[in-house]
Order: C-alpha cells, then sequence, then structure tokens
C-alpha cells in the first residue's frame, strides 16, 4: 500500500498500549499504531458497504484487495453486504420480463 | 440475450454454479476491468473461482466502447468503482438487455436510473423455473452456497421462491 507521511495528536494511553503491543510482537511503534488504524478502516469501509454507500470496487480499491478479499472480510466480521430484499424482488421481475 | 456482469456477480454465480448454466443460455459481457479483478486479481491470490472464471468467459475484444452522452452524466453522477463504471459503459455501448449485480450501492443507482438488473439469486430462480438447473434440489444448493455472501433477509425470500416452485411443480 502507497503510503504518505501526515501528521497527528495520539492520545497518550494508545500510545503506552502500542508500546505493549510492539514488545510482545516485536514491531515498531508506527506500524502497531498503522495496523490498528487498517483494522478501523476495513471496518468503516464495510459498514459504508453494507450501507451501499461504497460500491465492492470501490471498497477493494481504497483497501487495496481483491474483490474475493472483500467477500471474505465481510464474511469474517459478519458484516451483511449485497442487495437487499427489496433489489431482489425488482430483479424477480425483471428476470420474467427479459430472460 | 446480452447481460453485463460485474466482477461480484461474476463470482457469486460460479459460486453456486449457475455461471456455467447462464453462458449457456445468454451472452455474458464481461470488460477488461471485470476480467482483471476477477480472474486476474483472483488468480493472482489463488481464488480457485477466477480459475474457473477464466475458463467460462472471455473478456470484450474491443477496448474503446461508444458511450452515448446520457451514459456519461450518469458516470458522473456519483463516484463508482473501476468496475461499476466499465458494466455501465458496456451496458449502453452494447445493447445489452441488464446488468448483473449484487452491489446494494450500484443496484440502488441503477435503480434510480430506471436501469434494468438482474442478481445471481433472481437468476437462480428463473433457472430454476425454467428447469434448467434440475433437479430442484439443485437450486437449494445453489442458494446455499450463495448463503455466506448474502444478506439473511435476501436468503429467505430466495428460499420461499424455491419452495413455492416446489408446491405449484405437477
Amino acid at each position: 500500500m502507497s503510503k504518505k507521511a501526515y501528521p497527528l495528536r495520539i492520545p497518550e494511553g494508545l500510545l503506552e498500549l502500542a508500546e505493549i503491543k510492539t514488545k510482545e510482537e516485536r514491531l515498531d511503534k508506527a506500524t502497531a499504531l498503522r495496523q490498528w488504524l487498517y483494522i478501523g478502516a476495513e471496518e468503516y469501509v464495510l459498514r459504508l458497504l453494507s450501507a451501499g454507500r461504497l460500491t465492492i470496487s470501490q471498497a477493494a480499491k481504497l483497501l487495496e484487495l481483491s474483490i474475493y478479499d472483500i467477500q471474505q472480510l465481510a464474511e469474517e466480521h459478519g458484516v451483511e453486504i449485497g442487495s437487499t430484499t427489496a433489489q431482489y424482488r425488482k430483479a424477480r421481475q425483471t428476470a420474467s420480463r427479459l430472460l | 440475450m446480452k447481460l453485463v456482469c460485474d466482477t461480484d456477480a461474476l463470482i457469486k454465480l460460479n459460486k453456486a454454479g449457475l455461471l456455467r448454466l447462464l453462458v449457456q443460455r445468454t451472452e455474458i459481457l464481461v470488460g477488461h476491468e471485470v476480467w482483471h479483478e476477477a480472474v486476474d486479481a483472483g488468480k493472482a491470490h489463488g481464488y480457485p473461482d477466477a480459475f474457473e472464471i477464466e475458463r467460462l468467459v472471455s473478456p470484450l475484444k474491443r477496448k474503446r466502447l461508444h458511450v452515448p452522452a446520457q451514459a456519461r452524466a450518469l458516470l458522473q453522477s456519483r463516484q463508482l468503482g473501476a468496475g461499476e463504471q466499465e458494466a455501465l459503459k458496456l451496458y449502453f455501448s452494447e445493447g445489452a438487455e441488464a446488468i448483473v449485480s449484487d452491489d446494494r450501492g450500484f443496484l440502488h443507482l441503477l435503480e434510480a436510473h430506471g436501469l434494468p438488473y438482474l442478481t445471481p439469486t433472481a437468476i437462480l430462480v428463473w433457472l430454476a423455473e425454467h428447469r434448467v438447473l434440475r433437479p430442484l434440489s439443485r437450486g437449494y444448493q445453489a442458494l446455499e452456497k450463495l448463503k455466506p455472501y448474502i444478506r439473511p433477509g435476501h436468503y429467505e425470500e430466495t428460499l420461499k421462491d424455491l419452495q413455492k416452485l416446489e408446491r405449484s411443480k405437477p
């Protein structure tokens, strides 16, 4: 994933927690913080996808993942994605008319 | 009959074993971006569906698509991913009958503009209704394969439709 520097004020407690993570997982502090940021971003993207405010193609691009990864991620997180019941009903009508 | 497929729908149709049946009855239009998302990216990460999709469909050879002014406005009306943008362009340029997708946001946009769409589950029920997918137990099996990737309410509705078909069977 391409990276850019960004100035950020981080709560002290979070930095202390990051310190623990660095020792336990042998990471540097920036990596530990980035991992948390990424986990939060994944959850947020899935929430937007579930609400229909992002498309799966956009979600994949933002997280630099494949569409397969997004489908799997949603399943692992128990986030409901995909079309709604009303959209299914509408698609059924289209199928009867077209196919 | 020409149907444009986005990546998510292509993967789901294949997971359910429906893509193989659909390509025998319709022309499935897949653009280069969708091909890249479904086949190249999938193969690179070792997803078995990508290999199967590669076997069943081909990307459209032509790269330059004629997109009418109406579609250009639609493409600018909301941020879409590259795959969905391409599906829309293909729909207009190739005179397709519908777009196959299971993406809530994309379908919402299609509906708002009165564009016809199909979902993998609607195709499943249609194939069962027309006895392409038979015996009906194969329809239930296909739905179970889709279950982890669709909303519970959507699953229940599709199940009800399959059960209705079963009851109406002569």
